[in-house]
């Protein structure tokens, strides 16, 4: 081979060189279009997700609406566990306050369930067990106002009896407080 | 100064080509090689600015994929906080539907007594799974029947539905068992100042 043929064949390698590199540049354009296009259908899939999100939070804002209306209404009527002490004194106060012949009262707080399952809302119950020996009218006159100043308070129990006296009444009343955790910040 | 170039002789003798010319196909390979830089030029641009395109395409997607992937991650966590409301609601809805006063209930029970009746206890016990079902226990001191169809008249009226109720006598009292369920008239639920004014004058 002499000097002129091997001129063309380093020439011909250099136009077989410069067409590869224009050839590697469409590759790579052509893989870069194949990964917008891939991108473009992953972008698509999560906006119909994320619309699809939307609406189930949508939904769910609506469907819940009124409860969380309703409970808005009764949440400062629940004490919360720090106002354990708070509660059981309320009800001592209310006792005493009464001037009612108190036999017995007993608070414990104890851990509220329903159906064996911890209630995580309303995690404590504080439970009075009072016994009163009075008139018929004292009585019911301080359960009803006992229900009425803590409207979340429910009687667990209630008993009523003859009485010690004359036209007295024995009353053994569970009273139950529930306590729920501190509302989130 | 001017120099005539063919009244000089170099003292050349003429050469003949060392090498033998190409072949003609061979001039090709120049047009080719120009072609070929050209067409590199052009496909290479093109290819060059799709890329750049592309790129740019891609990076504005990856953005938006990104911004979507952090709006669901954000609704999803929204979604989770109000089911966590929507749960502790439900449970502090659960407690006040089912902590109906009992004050009005045993008050309408005494009254409900005729002048020849007495109550010898009364007993009333919310169920501990069951909140809303109470048990009642009522022993009158009566001589007719018709004293508790009256009490439990009463009962129904304070929307209490009475069911699996046992009736003896014990000495001469009238003991009555029986579970109730409380059937809530309030269709949108009862306000805490409704509740308050519940109670009665006993």
């Amino acid at each position: 081979m002499n000097a002129k043929q091997l001129g063309m064949v380093v020439v011909l390698l250099g136009i077989l060189l410069v067409a590869q590199l224009g050839q590697s540049f469409r590759n790579k354009a052509r893989a870069l279009n194949v990964e917008v296009a891939t991108a473009g259908k992953e972008q698509a899939a999560l906006a119909t997700q994320l619309q699809a999100e939307r609406d189930v939070f949508e939904d769910l804002q609506r469907q819940s609406k009124d409860l969380l209306e309703f409970v808005e209404k009764w949440e400062p009527f629940f004490a919360v566990i720090e106002e354990q002490q708070a509660a059981e004194t309320g009800i001592s106060m209310k006792v005493r306050e009464a001037e009612m012949l108190n036999l017995s009262q007993r608070y414990q707080q104890i851990p509220h369930k329903i159906n064996n399952v911890d209630n995580k809302s309303l995690p404590i119950l504080m439970r009075a067990a009072l016994v009163f020996d009075d008139s018929y009218s004292k009585l019911l006159n301080w359960v009803g106002m006992m229900e009425k100043i803590r409207p979340t308070m429910r009687i667990g129990r209630i008993t009523l009896s003859k009485g010690s006296r004359g036209d007295d009444l024995r009353m053994d009343v569970t009273l139950e407080v529930p306590l729920r955790n501190a509302p989130k910040k | 100064m001017q120099i005539i170039a063919d009244q000089i002789d170099d003292l050349k003798t003429d050469r003949k080509d060392v090498m033998p010319p190409l072949p003609m196909v061979f001039r090709l390979v120049p047009i080719l090689f120009y072609g070929a830089i050209a067409f590199s030029l052009v496909v290479g641009s093109v290819a060059f600015w799709n890329v750049r395109v592309a790129t740019q395409q891609r990076d504005a997607i990856r953005q938006k994929i990104e911004s979507l992937n952090s709006e669901i991650a954000q609704t999803k966590a929204a979604r989770a906080t109000l089911e966590n409301k929507i749960r502790e609601a439900a449970d502090l809805e659960n407690w006040v539907l089912a902590s109906m006063p009992l004050q009005p209930l045993v008050v309408a029970i005494v009254r409900s007594m005729a002048a020849n009746s007495s109550i010898v206890e009364l007993n009333l016990e919310r169920d501990a799974e069951t909140p809303s079902q109470l048990r009642l226990g009522l022993r009158l001191n009566t001589d007719s029947d018709k004293q508790l169809e009256d009490t439990l008249e009463v009962i129904r009226d304070m929307h209490y539905r009475e069911f699996s109720p046992t009736q003896t006598r014990v000495r001469g009292d009238l003991d009555y068992k029986a579970s109730m369920l409380w059937q809530n008239p309030y269709t949108k639920g009862q306000l805490p100042e409704e509740r308050a004014q519940q109670a009665v004058e006993p």
